[in-house]
């Protein structure tokens, strides 16, 4: 038997018994429905984290803090290069560098640029995923050299002396110093270029020329907004700032930072967002205080799972109750068409044919339904998109709430993709398929002789 | 009964047994029946209800299989086929009449007549154009696209017969044809399905309790209890019903 003679044979089967066709096509389309929608709905939610990501930090990356708390205190909890070590070999740490951090000002002809200075293992820059958009990256054969690379977002902040010191965004905003083209200069007075008020008796210092070797794409707010170099560099300039600061009667600051030897801050890049939370947990036991982004993210992760999951679980229930129901469909037919079945095998309809005849109609039911189902998930999506209320922000996400309201219009509450739809009408032709299966055998083993005399 | 040795045989009946167990009772339906059916002639299977002649019939159709015994078509044992490969069988040699019709009643005429060949994998336009073909002979040309449920009995045997003959099978078996027909369509089919046999040299094996229908057959096999009774040659076949008529009225004369 052809399989085109199989196809119209089926599909003619399916006209003949309309009404119950369109009831059993009807509970598959409730079915898909539910499940498509319930998927575009979780896409659309993941498509909003990863909007949301992108204003954040890097995820697998998590900071350490060098804990100022008594009771820690107590411990060995100096966070020197041994610690440092400790944590690289962590199981799921790609690498790990210490961050001294301090503030410099910056110096570029008549421009000058207060900007946070962070100490970097050379090493781990490009471990930690860090890109230019201009130069290159520290490297190991740049310690101990005025060797800088610049987040993208520094330039701006040069400005004549005194003239502007914070930028907050909105219109357009004059860049002045490009530092991979203009001459750089560090300087350790922070008030270097501006007049000096009167009866102040500083010495002046020459600023030291840097070498300026990279400018980082946009990034994140940890990275926009420093200048990363060498370890040994930051801490040379920071002490001589210090130094400076002390020979010029200016002690107020810099007492706290040397209370404690080591490092303040460090970095550790996971291999994977799922390692990070096992991560932060060991360097919690060391001692340190750790903060990752996934401490936002967790709870609306689980908030959408949650979510997901409930929505999964009624179109679960719906797409097995409409299996059910082709199943009782075939059934039946099988009961009214047993005569038929029986004439077929001896006129000359080998076993397998009555296999694939009934398998067919029990695939066009789900495939059916399907269509109609992914009709009516576009229906709702559609609605759904008009209201325009994002699903995580019903949920109200905690911190995430300020994100949201920034960002929430560009992000739509469901999305059907072309491969959502083909995958649903796939499933639900297989659910039609399986549902088949135990009518079809039925078919199959009727004796024919006995299937002929039934009336 | 000259040449026995040479005679070309189509269907060879060895020593077939057939038991049903019905609950704790043991009935034996065919008590060990031989016979051998020559190529191209017309055999009457003549018994009561109960006598298992359709029993015996289901068996050479390969329905049944029997408890004992074999049954040899075309040199090949049916008896142990499985089922895909008697389906194969019997779309190839055989074709099937019924006493119910037994035709699709949501197809029409001529789809009920391509049936067999669809099953066979023909063509659609080869196999239209031999179902039409078909119905013509049979006299149904004008009713291709009716249903069974807008025919006559005496119709729709006429769709079944053409239904039966469309894949020009070696051979056809009849289960009681006329069971459902009034006695003017009766010859009517007896005379168009024995002709159509004789015409094509297939070998016609016809079940009936109507001794009406006796004539008609090369040789005619009394079956009762399971076992052979008797078997009449006929020499003088009908070939018509107009023949048989005479007969009648002579008789009654």
């Amino acid at each position: 038997m052809n399989n085109s003679d199989i196809f119209s044979m089926a599909i003619k089967n399916l006209f003949k018994r309309k009404v119950r066709t369109f009831l059993t096509v009807l509970g598959v389309m409730v079915g898909t429905a539910a499940i498509t929608i319930m998927v575009s709905l979780g896409l659309a939610m993941s498509d909003s984290f990863d909007e949301q990501l992108k204003n954040m930090a890097d995820i697998t990356i998590i900071s350490i803090y060098n804990s100022d708390n008594a009771a820690n205190s107590a411990k060995n909890t100096i966070m020197d290069k041994a610690a440092i070590e400790k944590m690289k070999a962590l199981e799921g740490v790609k690498t790990a560098t210490p961050i001294y951090n301090t503030s410099i000002r910056f110096v570029s002809g008549k421009y000058v640029a207060d900007l946070d200075v962070a100490g970097i293992d050379e090493s781990a820059m490009e471990e930690l995923g860090y890109k230019t958009a201009k130069g290159r990256l520290l490297e190991s054969s740049d310690a101990g050299t005025y060797s800088f690379v610049f987040g993208a977002n520094t330039p701006s902040y040069f400005a004549k002396p005194g003239k502007r010191m914070y930028y907050f965004g909105g219109g357009e905003q004059k860049i002045y110093v490009d530092p991979m083209e203009d001459n750089v200069s560090v300087s350790v007075d922070s008030s270097y270029g501006e007049k000096k008020t009167d009866g102040e008796k500083k010495k002046s210092v020459k600023p030291t020329k840097i070498n300026c070797i990279g400018l980082l794409e946009e990034k994140d707010y940890r990275v926009d907004y420093s200048v990363f170099t060498p370890l040994e560099i930051a801490e040379k300039l920071d002490s001589e700032k210090k130094k400076f600061e002390k020979q010029n009667n200016n002690n107020s600051q810099g007492g706290a930072n040397t209370k404690k030897r080591g490092y303040q801050n460090a970095y550790v890049k996971c291999n994977s967002i799922d390692d990070v939370e096992g991560v932060c947990e060991k360097i919690k036991e060391m001692g340190f205080e750790v903060y990752s982004e996934m401490d936002y993210i967790k709870p609306m992760q689980e908030m959408s799972n949650s979510l997901q999951m409930l929505l999964g679980a009624i179109g679960a229930v719906s797409l097995f109750i409409a299996a059910i129901g082709i199943t009782n469909t075939m059934i039946m037919a099988i009961y009214e068409r047993t005569k038929e079945i029986g004439v077929m095998k001896v006129i000359g309809a080998r076993i397998s044919d009555i296999k694939k005849l009934f398998l067919l109609e029990a695939t066009l039911i789900g495939f059916f339904g399907g269509v109609c189902g992914i009709a009516v998930s576009l229906l709702v999506s559609a609605i759904l998109n008009n209201f325009n209320t994002p699903l995580s922000s019903i949920g109200g996400m905690g911190g995430m709430g300020m994100y949201m309201a920034d960002e929430a219009p560009a992000v739509a509450v469901s999305v059907m993709p072309l491969w959502l739809c083909l995958s649903a009408l796939a499933f639900s032709s297989f659910i039609g398929l399986i549902s088949g299966y135990f009518p079809a055998r039925r078919a199959m083993k009727l004796s024919a002789l006995k299937a002929i005399k039934t009336e | 009964m000259k040449n026995l040795e040479s005679t070309d045989y189509v269907i060879e009946v060895k020593d077939v047994k057939k038991v049903y167990k019905m609950g704790k009772e043991r009935i034996s339906a065919l008590d060990g029946i031989s016979y051998s059916f020559e190529r191209g002639k017309i055999y009457c299977l003549l018994g009561t209800s109960g006598s298992g002649k359709s029993t015996l019939l289901n068996m050479m159709a390969g329905l049944e299989k029997p408890t004992s015994g074999s049954i040899i078509i075309k040199g090949r044992h049916i008896e142990k086929m499985n089922e895909d490969k008697l389906a194969i069988f019997r779309q190839k040699y055989i074709g099937f009449v019924f006493q119910s019709y037994n035709l699709m009643p949501t197809l029409t005429a001529i789809e009920n007549v391509t049936l067999p060949l669809i099953f066979q994998g023909v063509r659609k336009k080869t196999r239209n154009k031999a179902a039409m073909k078909m119905l013509k002979a049979v006299g149904l040309e004008g009713r291709l696209k009716h249903k069974p449920s807008e025919m006559s009995g005496g119709q729709q045997q006429r769709v079944s017969i053409a239904r039966a003959f469309v894949n020009d099978p070696e051979i056809i078996f009849a289960d009681e044809p006329t069971g459902n027909l009034d006695t003017k369509t009766t010859y009517e089919m007896m005379d168009l399905i024995t002709k159509t046999a004789r015409d094509n040299g297939q070998t016609l094996i016809i079940v009936t309790h109507d001794t009406e229908i006796a004539p008609y057959a090369d040789a005619v096999i009394h079956i009762r209890d399971g076992k052979i009774e008797k078997e009449e040659i006929n020499r003088n076949t009908a070939t018509d019903s107009s023949e048989l008529f005479e007969e009648n009225t002579e008789g009654e004369n």
